[in-house]
């Protein structure tokens, strides 16, 4: 029910945001529908995704009267949908760790990358447009568009969904996405402003040919800057878990088990290679989970031996009990005599 | 012979009904009869054995059962009673089963036996038990005394239990014989050895018997 609701909610949004559309850039359309099939993707396995990014799609154009005109679009949001479900078979079931999250933005990239590269492929052939021009002018800003939406778009969504487990790793990385994606759009919104202000005071003819030309170019340029960005953060952020969160949650595990009593001497959380307040804390915690392992083990073998000499005191007295009688004494004698007898 | 006067089992085991007995050894004990005229002859299945078996029930009959505990028996009877039988129906081996705690008569057959085996489960009330009674009986001069490790979980080693129970014990253990769901099964409706003579317990019970006809 939820997932037939949710491809009629994409078909519906394509019709009515298709005129939504990058200011002075009218081949560049914004699509955050896409967020449904993704994270439908993600939460309940890729057929579910790549289903209501195909359905979602066909009832859009069914919509607009295209029908099936551009059925290899409706392929297309089918593998948009699809690819990033994929990353549930490699065992990300959901977001907990610094490298889920970059996996998960991985699989998010490649579906878009796949997805678009067939549509724009097909509209190609079908058109007999050349390669080069449809990947540069087309593909491309689309490409960039959706990611920049996507990346926006789909922590939030993650969260909600609960697919995203907010924790002090995840937390990082989601505040390293969102200062990249600022900068990206700060940086942006700059070369626009610069690029408006030249095309104001440009007399030539054909200056629409031209404020295209330059938002194109713009737009690589955004599209570049965005990998660069994301894939500084994303080693930023993994340079910060592995230096901090890697030490903290192996530290608030090995609590947990020196409190369950389930520590071996051997345990030990791994030595921080530097001399910060890090690298001080594992130390200590270190020295103190052996001093606490050794007590333990210490008392344990106090009681061990106070309860033996408990149980030995408690044995004595019950067979002195039974052998102090006149009974037992009378048949020890007997018992005594018959043996000798016997022999 | 069922000296566990207080809750006797073993004709269970030999499916004698106690309607067909005319005497039980509870009419020994108040000299009712003789004890030879309490034996029944049980018969075995098991072709290859030779020579007979004979079983000196306890009475089940609850009337019985409340009269020797509250009015108590001839110890000194018992005694006699364990030497005609070994003389009438001359006997090989008289194999005393006993009352699992410490009374009087099951010191009395301690006091009298060549050989004690002591059967017990790993569990803390049995080590603690099986302990004491060993004392005891090393007290009463028992030449050969031995431990029996009966009903061990799978999940045991036996070579590892056997050398701890006899580290802390200083007996011998002769046999740890393991759990097994078709001993439970069969629940005392039969010699389990004739039931199953190729099972690995029947296999550890007949080499307990062959030490003990050494």
């Amino acid at each position: 029910m939820i997932i037939i609701a949710a491809a009629l909610a994409y078909g519906l949004l394509n019709k009515l945001l298709s005129g939504w559309v990058l200011p002075g850039a009218e081949f560049i359309s914004i699509r955050p529908q896409l967020v449904l099939s993704v994270c439908f993707s993600l939460m309940g396995g890729p057929w579910i995704g790549g289903l209501i990014g195909l359905t979602g799609n066909l009832f859009g154009d069914l919509l607009t009267g295209f029908e099936l005109q551009f059925w290899h679009w409706s392929v297309a949001n089918f593998l948009i949908g699809f690819i990033p479900g994929t990353v549930r078979w490699t065992g990300t079931l959901e977001i907990r760790r610094v490298n889920e999250f970059g996996k998960v933005l991985l699989f998010i990239f490649l579906g878009n990358l796949s997805g678009l590269f067939l549509g724009f492929l097909v509209h190609m052939l079908i058109n007999g447009q050349s390669f080069g021009f449809v990947m540069v002018s087309w593909y491309l800003p689309a490409l960039i568009s959706n990611t920049y939406l996507l990346m926006f778009l789909m922590p939030p969504t993650l969260v909600l969904s609960g697919y995203l487990k907010l924790n002090i790793e995840t937390r990082s990385m989601f505040f390293v996405l969102f200062f990249s994606l600022a900068i990206v759009t700060l940086l942006s919104a700059v070369f626009l402003m610069a690029e408006s202000k030249v095309f104001a005071e440009t007399t030539l003819p054909g200056k629409k040919e031209i404020l295209q030309k330059m938002i194109l170019t713009h737009f690589h340029w955004i599209g570049i800057l965005l990998i660069l960005i994301v894939i500084a953060g994303g080693a930023i952020g993994y340079y910060f878990s592995r230096k901090y969160m890697h030490p903290l949650r192996q530290l608030a595990e090995a609590s947990n088990r020196l409190k369950s009593g389930q520590w071996d001497k051997t345990d030990r959380v791994d030595p921080v290679k530097n001399s910060d307040y890090m690298g001080n804390l594992v130390g200590v915690f270190n020295d103190m989970a052996r001093d606490i392992h050794s007590r333990e083990i210490q008392m344990k073998n106090t009681i061990r031996e106070l309860e033996l000499r408990i149980d030995k005191t408690r044995e004595d007295r019950i067979v002195s009990e039974i052998t102090e009688t006149d009974f037992f004494k009378d048949l020890e004698k007997k018992s005594a005599e018959l043996r000798r007898m016997k022999k | 012979m069922d000296t566990d006067i207080q809750s006797p089992g073993i004709h269970v085991v030999f499916q004698v009904s106690q309607d067909r007995l005319n005497y039980s050894l509870n009419h020994f004990l108040w000299r009712k009869c003789e004890i030879e005229e309490v034996a029944v002859e049980v018969g075995l299945e098991e072709a290859a054995l030779k020579g007979k078996l004979f079983l000196v029930p306890s009475s089940t009959n609850t009337g019985d059962i409340a009269r020797i505990i509250s009015d108590g028996y001839n110890m000194e009877l018992l005694n006699e009673g364990f030497n005609r039988l070994c003389e009438k129906l001359e006997l090989d081996f008289l194999l005393v089963d006993t009352h699992p705690g410490l009374n009087e008569e099951t010191l009395l057959s301690i006091a009298i036996s060549d050989k004690l085996l002591i059967i017990m489960r790993p569990d803390q009330q049995d080590f603690e038990g099986s302990s004491i009674t060993l004392r005891v009986a090393s007290r009463l001069k028992v030449e050969d005394i031995a431990v029996i490790l009966n009903k061990v979980p799978a999940s045991f080693d036996p070579a590892g239990l056997k050398s701890e129970v006899e580290r802390s014990y200083g007996f011998p253990v002769e046999a740890v014989i393991p759990h097994s769901d078709e001993f439970m099964v069969l629940g005392s409706k039969g010699l389990f050895c004739e039931r199953f003579p190729g099972h690995p317990v029947s296999e550890l019970i007949r080499s307990v018997a062959a030490r003990l006809t050494l």
